[in-house]
């Protein structure tokens, strides 16, 4: 019934159409070097950055966080979009570390596309203390036109763009890291 | 309480006041370091401009093509002509579930809809998990700002807010430590939440899925523990095509607190196995606000509270004096078509500088329509009886040529021998902390006369 009288209540009082607008094109500076306009970005966003040559060297890195003495959820063997055969841990309090493979990178914000099959269980990238994501360089792109042009929404049923550690400035302005969610945010990037 | 008297009281402190609009200047610097890095700001704003008024245009359709898209994937899309219906829908949601607790994060709509006190009322516990949101709640007062909800306390107020309710090392203020205690309480919220709230900042028609924008993770961290999520939206969220986030998203966050994006930019689509996403849209006198002919671009506003930050009057006397929701040039645009009577003297709450008009990401002509909410208030006859009797007065003199020279030549000789009480008196309240200014010795008028043959 509401929703009758809502859409009655638009109808009669819309105003009159509006085309809309041609996409600009976007971005002049598409020569600039992705990699480093990505890598200042996210260390803005509080992330920090790895960078190595082959994924190899990136499994070494999460090896040694388990030798560390970390519990660590490692998904960066899935194949991106596809789900894992084994469900992963979420206890509450156990998650140290979770790695998870990215998308999408955004040079323009430093953030990184993942979606409900790359992390296999909604809350893990928000539930642990300190986030991981793998990206492989060639995936990141200029700015947010070019990467929603690879986002597919319905591919599943939730997708997040995440820039850096939770973060909050509501005491006085003063920005402090570890809101909610991670307090360490780290890129992984090959 | 009128603005004026409430921005008085809030001016009583004058090194708080400086403290207040300080940081709020602060965040609009901010912005515009982000706005100046990328070379195509003003594009982006036409774009963000033109899409919105299209959809406005359209919107009976878009909202339709959004239902359907999101009842296929599996959200259920509930419709409330107005507040009290949406808070009805909410409880009714609550009660169904038998959970008598929500877990929520920040949603102006909700506090439009006063809908905290009326869960309450009926014994829902309802915990804000925004760390701003529940600093104020702990206060029991409203938010000032619609991003920044607790810009006006100072971190000792807060420090002494959590020793009381949170049991924190007495006078310990660090933002770190509060926020940490924080971070302990809420978790034990969030990881209990069975029913998890969130508002929405765009609903995508075509794919029929919505996203939410936050810093802390406290959206996410709420509706990825509960089995049931109540998503609360206003009928002017609904955006056309996917593409179109990337519009708004670039825009968003470089407004509000100038960042390149928020820590997190959440896409709902379906609900997870076994759970359920529930959606209300909400109209509350937003589809009579589209009649509006001079007024119904309004309704383009993503709430990144950009107008809020650099506007000299909210800066000078903070969001509580509003007496609204949504304080600010926004939201002295937004309330009088709730209540023109009550809210009269907002549209008159700015210098009309247009500084709101220019940061707009969405071009809103902000201190256009203040000034024409003005006529209006004026036309619906609620204007107040000193403004009345000062603009009929000026009125008549501004319309009669004669009487306005020999008026001036009269005022600039007066001025200079009247008592300094018979000017700074009770019916020259404009007077009362402003000096009027010294009286020219001629107007221009005669100074032209004068000048006009010489060369």
């Amino acid at each position: 019934m509401s929703k009758a009288q809502i859409l009655n209540s638009i109808s009669k009082n819309k105003p009159a159409q509006a085309d809309l607008p041609v996409p600009q094109e976007i971005r002049k500076d598409r020569d600039m070097d992705l990699l480093q306009e990505f890598i200042d970005k996210a260390e803005g966003a509080g992330s920090d950055t790895e960078n190595f040559d082959s994924f190899v060297k990136v499994g070494a890195w999460i090896k040694q966080q388990e030798k560390n003495g970390k519990s660590v959820t490692d998904l960066s063997q899935n194949s991106i979009g596809k789900d894992h055969p084994s469900t992963p841990a979420d206890d509450d309090e156990k998650v140290d570390m979770v790695v998870i493979r990215g998308q999408i990178g955004v040079a323009e914000n430093g953030a990184v596309w993942i979606d409900e099959h790359d992390m296999q269980i909604r809350k893990l990238p928000f539930l642990t203390s300190h986030l991981v994501l793998v990206l492989e360089k060639v995936r990141i792109t200029p700015d947010m036109h070019e990467a929603y042009k690879r986002v597919d929404l319905e591919q599943s049923g939730f997708g997040v763009f995440i820039a850096g550690p939770s973060k909050t400035a509501d005491i006085e302005q003063s920005l402090v890291i570890g809101a909610h969610g991670p307090i360490e945010h780290t890129i992984l990037l090959y | 309480m009128k603005h004026a008297q409430a921005a008085k009281e809030f001016l009583s402190n004058g090194p708080r006041t400086e403290w207040h609009s300080q940081a709020l200047w602060y965040v609009r610097q901010k912005r515009d370091i982000q706005k100046d890095e990328i070379g195509d700001w003003e594009d982006l704003r036409e774009q963000a401009s033109a899409i919105k008024e299209h959809t406005l245009s359209n919107l009976d359709q878009y909202l339709e093509e959004f239902e359907t898209k999101a009842v296929q994937n599996g959200i259920r899309v509930h419709w409330a002509a107005n507040a009290e219906e949406h808070n009805n829908i909410v409880l009714e949601i609550l009660q169904k579930a038998d959970v008598r607790k929500l877990v929520k994060s920040k949603s102006m709509l909700t506090e439009e809809c006063h809908m905290n006190p009326f869960l309450m009322e009926k014994g829902i516990d309802v915990i804000e998990s925004d760390l701003g949101e529940r600093i104020i709640q702990f206060a029991d007062q409203d938010p000032s700002h619609i991003v920044l909800p607790a810009i006006h306390l100072k971190k000792e107020e807060v420090g002494k807010l959590f020793e009381r309710k949170l049991d924190t090392e007495s006078g310990n203020y660090d933002p770190q430590y509060l926020t940490g205690a924080a971070r302990k309480h809420l978790r034990e919220h969030f990881v209990t939440a069975e029913v998890a709230m969130t508002g929405v900042n765009f609903a995508i028609a075509e794919s029929g899925g919505f996203a939410v924008c936050t810093n802390e993770g406290n959206a996410d961290m709420g509706v990825h523990h509960a089995s049931i999520h109540i998503a609360s939206m206003g009928i002017e969220k609904v955006i056309p095509r996917k593409e179109h986030l990337a519009v708004f998203l670039r825009l968003l966050a470089r407004s509000a607190t100038g960042q390149p994006i928020t820590t997190y930019t959440s896409h709902f689509q379906k609900p997870a196995e076994g759970r359920e996403i529930h959606l209300i849209i909400v109209d509350n006198g937003r589809s009579e606000h589209l009649g509006k002919d001079k007024f119904w671009r309004a309704l383009k506003c993503i709430r990144c509270g950009a107008c809020l930050n650099t506007c000299p009057v909210y800066r000078l006397s903070g969001g509580h004096s509003y007496g609204y929701t949504i304080p600010g040039p926004i939201g002295s645009i937004l309330t009088p078509r709730v209540d023109l009577k009550q809210y009269s003297d907002l549209p008159f709450a700015s210098s009309l500088c247009g500084s709101c008009t220019d940061v707009c990401p969405v071009k809103i002509e902000i201190h256009e329509q203040l000034y024409q909410w003005r006529q209006e208030v004026y036309e619906q006859k609620q204007l107040s009886g000193k403004k009345k009797l000062g603009l009929r007065f000026m009125g008549r003199i501004l319309a009669r040529p004669r009487l306005y020279h020999r008026s001036g030549k009269f005022a600039r000789k007066a001025l200079k021998i009247t008592p300094r009480f018979l000017v700074y008196n009770r019916l020259n309240p404009w007077g009362r902390s402003r000096d009027m200014p010294a009286p020219p010795k001629q107007s221009f008028q005669e100074w032209y006369r004068e000048n006009r043959n010489k060369s």
